[in-house]
């Protein structure tokens, strides 16, 4: 990766939300403890996938040549400098994202199918089911070294009325990451609301003695609702359970945050980036600041 | 690998349905589905002398499903006619009306299901007085049924809860800095320093009680208690205690989930009745989208709401209280697709005079139609029939209705040509495409959401109009040339003929004469011959003709809502109660309100043994 050599302006940063997470400023995010490991300061690697629901046109987008030195079709035009570490995959037809015997519903399809390689269940209501998708289970298994073990952007927050896709629930078409296969993971799409969840200086150094009875709080907050979802979990049916492991996942996740701000000697750096005013009204600004 | 289906020879003339099912059985299906082996362990050949609809209620029901979304008989195999698809989904359907409600009772269960969006802004506002919508920055809900309060279809992915617990800091923060929403909360105060700890406690329990929406336990009233005493260790001041306090109130799952206990597990038939507090809930949640008021917790805690009698006047009560506009914004918004006005662009230059305003006023139209509905309790044929409605001077305009000036609204007579909701510009709008009409979209739209009666879906690989009008002459004209394919006709005369009728308004609903350098004929005749010319035309016939279908519809949507669930096999039984006590009560809207809320399905709750 070359983005050491890129500079950075705090138009970029934003800029660089959604795509570009291995954007060195965001090093203040990784946890110290990851750093303080390794000989060299390496920030974790970040992977990211982005969707474009209506496709793409494939003859504007796939190299004519295969192998080194290819020339870059029209749309991938603007990647010309980066082209050295570029990769253009083609072949990779999702088999479960066609019918299958289940009738109509291609672009419900496509977008469960992306990242998860399952055959969704065509159910609108009851039972969804799709399966893990490939960002989950890398965030499951190595998302523990950053501050957050995934981010879920969009610039669309899905149909919120009607129908979505012949008989398949709108959860389907609008998510394409899944937590489980009956979890979905929802996104953001309001870029102000992503920049203060990434910089939002919470806790931080436990020597401010207010701070550290200020954690303290927090976490008997933590305790008194996992113990009541855990409760609730143990009276209720396997759909319910669900929803209460989701929660409790939710919790979790917060409570590792606290004990990574914790065990940060610096506390978190102070960021001064520029913050968004909320959702531009025009489409392409949108896009351009939520990057995804 | 052939098997014969032979029915005995006595019920072979029995019933003119059965003579229709067992032949496409033995077309389509036995060749699978049968023997020791069945294919998905259906069988069929078991079906040779009645459908047996009593015990395999729920297996017709999903052939029905696979049939008319032509998954089943799978793409490799011989397809059934268009027309044999719908005349066996027709004696299937024949076949389950014949299922006896009176022998099983089924109330079904709902997921326990998270607030949404829209219920927590309401539940906040009305617990603190306080109008936050500090919801609006949460990820958006997901859409199930048709509606985005579907228990199974709520998630709750970590950064959801990451956003409860922020909310329940800035709440408690807001709280603090509001006179009227602290003496909300710390009701009750201390007159000498003895007595504090306890008044703190006796507050901390009622804001609980009416968060949890139910009275606390006391081993939770201890918890909470022990989370303040913490607090206090640390040297917290008061206001911090009582903070902390509510932050982990508004962040308990009792708080954010709608918790209904099940029945025992030893119950006899794992149905249990719904408690006051519970009904509270429901109904509240239902009309509202928020949390019951005290009026509710009252009757719940006198045991009263119990009482289908009490259920029904509370329900009349709360339609008329000003937050049954939740109604109108959450149900209607998404039976209608009102919603989804906000989100459309027509096409500029075919559309020039279309802006924001008259966007605006589009959806405000038909939302005003609803709330009048609600408050004057009126028929609910109207949405089909009614011959007034509600514009501002912008949609005056667009309508060609003279003389409103001014940016409110005001009831007025529709101008000739125009009936009911369907000819509202916004519904006519959100059923075009951006450039043009769509009769098909129109007709589809119709049949899924007034009439439930939803086409399957076109074969594959058929051709798509020519966007060139030169060559192929009107649209009716092209489509007309489309249906001479008997495949496409079967479902196409259905749908042409209503989106047809309403081809005097183009796609942003304004009224045409002509399309092009063609002249709009909007006439036809419905399947069954009934013909018509024109919406206004049209609108009355489906009023008539069409009530039990439009009643039958309405009725199973604002089930879906209101329960938070899909509905399933046994629901067809509550949905005819609920169906013929509209059509008693005169179609009034009150009592179809008043027939859900008393319905099984909505004060019981079920654990069946597959689950």
């Amino acid at each position: 990766m070359t983005w050491n050599q890129i500079p950075v302006s705090r138009r970029d940063a934003l800029r660089g939300l959604g795509v570009a997470l291995t954007l060195p400023w965001l090093e203040s995010l990784a946890p110290t403890v990851a750093r303080a490991n390794s000989a060299i300061a390496t920030p974790p690697r970040r992977m990211a996938f982005i969707f474009v629901p209506n496709g793409v046109h494939l003859p504007n987008w796939t190299p004519k040549s295969e192998g080194f030195g290819f020339q870059l079709p029209y749309i991938l035009d603007p990647l010309a400098n980066v082209q050295e570490e570029l990769l253009v995959l083609s072949g990779l037809t999702h088999d479960k994202g066609r019918a299958n015997g289940d009738g109509p519903g291609d672009h419900a399809r496509s977008a469960s199918v992306f990242l998860t390689g399952a055959q969704p269940r065509k159910t609108d209501g009851s039972n969804i089911r799709s399966g893990i998708s490939v960002d989950q289970a890398a965030a499951q298994r190595i998302g523990s070294l950053t501050k957050f073990p995934s981010l879920e952007l969009g610039c669309e927050p899905g149909r919120s009325a009607g129908g979505c896709d012949s008989g398949y629930s709108c959860a389907y078409s609008s998510n394409i990451s899944w937590a489980g296969e009956s979890s979905p993971m929802g996104k953001e799409t309001n870029p102000r609301a992503v920049f203060e969840r990434l910089f939002s200086v919470s806790g931080g150094q436990t020597t401010d003695k207010h701070a550290a009875r200020r954690q303290a709080l927090k976490r008997s907050v933590l305790d008194f609702i996992s113990e009541d979802a855990k409760r609730l979990q143990d009276k209720l049916g396997v759909n319910d359970n669900r929803k209460l492991e989701e929660y409790l996942t939710g919790v979790r996740e917060v409570e590792r945050r606290i004990e990574l701000a914790e065990s940060e000697s610096t506390g978190i750096k102070a960021v001064d980036y520029e913050v968004p005013a909320g959702t531009p009204r025009e489409y392409a600004g949108h896009i351009r600041l939520q990057r995804t | 690998m052939q098997r014969k289906l032979t029915l005995p020879r006595k019920n072979r003339h029995t019933s003119p349905r059965r003579s229709q099912i067992a032949p496409f059985l033995h077309t389509h299906c036995v060749d699978c589905h049968s023997g020791d082996e069945p294919e998905g362990g259906v069988r069929f050949d078991k079906y040779s002398d009645s459908a047996n609809v009593q015990t395999d209620y729920e297996l017709w029901e999903k052939a029905v499903r696979l049939i008319n979304d032509r998954q089943m008989p799978p793409v490799d195999e011989e397809q059934p006619t268009a027309g044999a698809v719908i005349a066996i989904t027709a004696a299937i359907a024949a076949e389950l009306k014949t299922f006896d409600c009176s022998a099983a009772k089924h109330p079904g269960r709902v997921t326990r299901r998270r607030l949404n969006k829209a219920e927590y802004n309401n539940t906040i506002r009305d617990l603190f007085g306080l109008d936050l919508k500090l919801a609006d920055d949460f990820p958006a809900d997901d859409v199930g049924n048709g509606f985005d309060n579907i228990g199974d279809v709520l998630s709750i992915p970590p950064v959801l809860l990451e956003k409860y617990l922020t909310a329940g800091e800035a709440i408690a923060e807001a709280i603090f800095n509001d006179e009227k929403a602290k003496e909300r909360i710390l009701v009750h105060r201390a007159l000498n320093d003895e007595q504090r700890v306890e008044v703190a406690r006796r507050n901390v329990r009622e804001f609980a009680a009416k968060a949890f929406r139910r009275p606390i336990t006391g081993d939770e009233e201890e918890r909470l208690f022990a989370i303040m005493r913490f607090a206090w260790e640390q040297d917290s001041s008061e206001e911090e205690i009582f903070k902390t306090v509510i932050s982990a109130v508004l962040s308990n799952p009792h708080f954010l989930f709608r918790v209904e206990r099940d029945p025992p597990a030893d119950d006899e038939d794992g149905v249990r009745a719904l408690d006051g507090f519970e009904i509270a809930s429901r109904l509240s949640y239902f009309l509202w989208s928020s949390m019951p008021d005290e009026q509710l917790f009252d009757l719940a805690r006198s045991g009263e709401l119990t009482n289908p009698e009490v259920i029904t006047a509370q329900a009349r009560r709360m339609l008329t209280d000003p937050r049954s506009r939740a109604l109108v914004d959450n149900f209607a918004g998404q039976w209608l697709q009102l919603r989804d006005i906000s989100r459309l662009q027509p096409d500029r230059d075919k559309f020039p005079s279309f802006d924001d305003e008259l966007r605006a006023a589009m959806r405000r139209e038909t939302e005003l139609f609803f709330e009048n509905m609600i408050r004057e309790d009126r028929n609910v044929l109207e949405f089909l029939n009614a011959d007034f409605t509600f514009v501002n001077e912008r949609l005056a305009k667009h309508y060609g209705i003279e003389d409103i000036t001014g940016a409110e609204f005001q009831r007025v007579a529709l101008a000739a040509g125009r009936r009911g909701v369907l000819t509202h510009a916004g519904i006519l709008m959100l059923t075009s495409n951006p450039t043009r009409t769509s009769p098909v979209k129109r007709g589809k739209w119709i049949l899924d959401n007034i009439l439930a009666e939803p086409p399957p879906p076109p074969p594959a690989n058929v051709p798509e109009l020519s966007e060139d009008g030169e060559t192929l002459g009107s649209l009716r004209e092209q489509m007309e040339q489309h249906r001479e394919n008997p495949a496409c006709a079967v479902c196409h005369t259905k749908m042409d003929a209503i989106g047809f009728g309403l081809e005097n308004f183009d796609a942003i609903g304004a009224w045409r004469d002509r399309d092009g350098r063609f002249d709009i004929n909007a006439g036809g005749a419905l399947p069954g011959g009934r013909k018509f010319n024109g919406a206004a035309d049209l609108m009355q016939i489906l009023a008539e003709e069409k009530k039990a279908e439009f009643c039958r519809c309405l009725a199973s949507k604002m089930l879906t809502y209101a329960l938070g669930r899909g509905l399933s096999s046994y629901d067809r039984c509550a949905l005819n109660e609920v169906v013929t006590a509209l059509e008693a009560g005169a179609y009034r809207f009150g009592s179809l309100v008043a027939a859900i809320v008393t319905s099984d399905p909505f004060t019981k709750r079920e654990v069946r043994p597959q689950e």
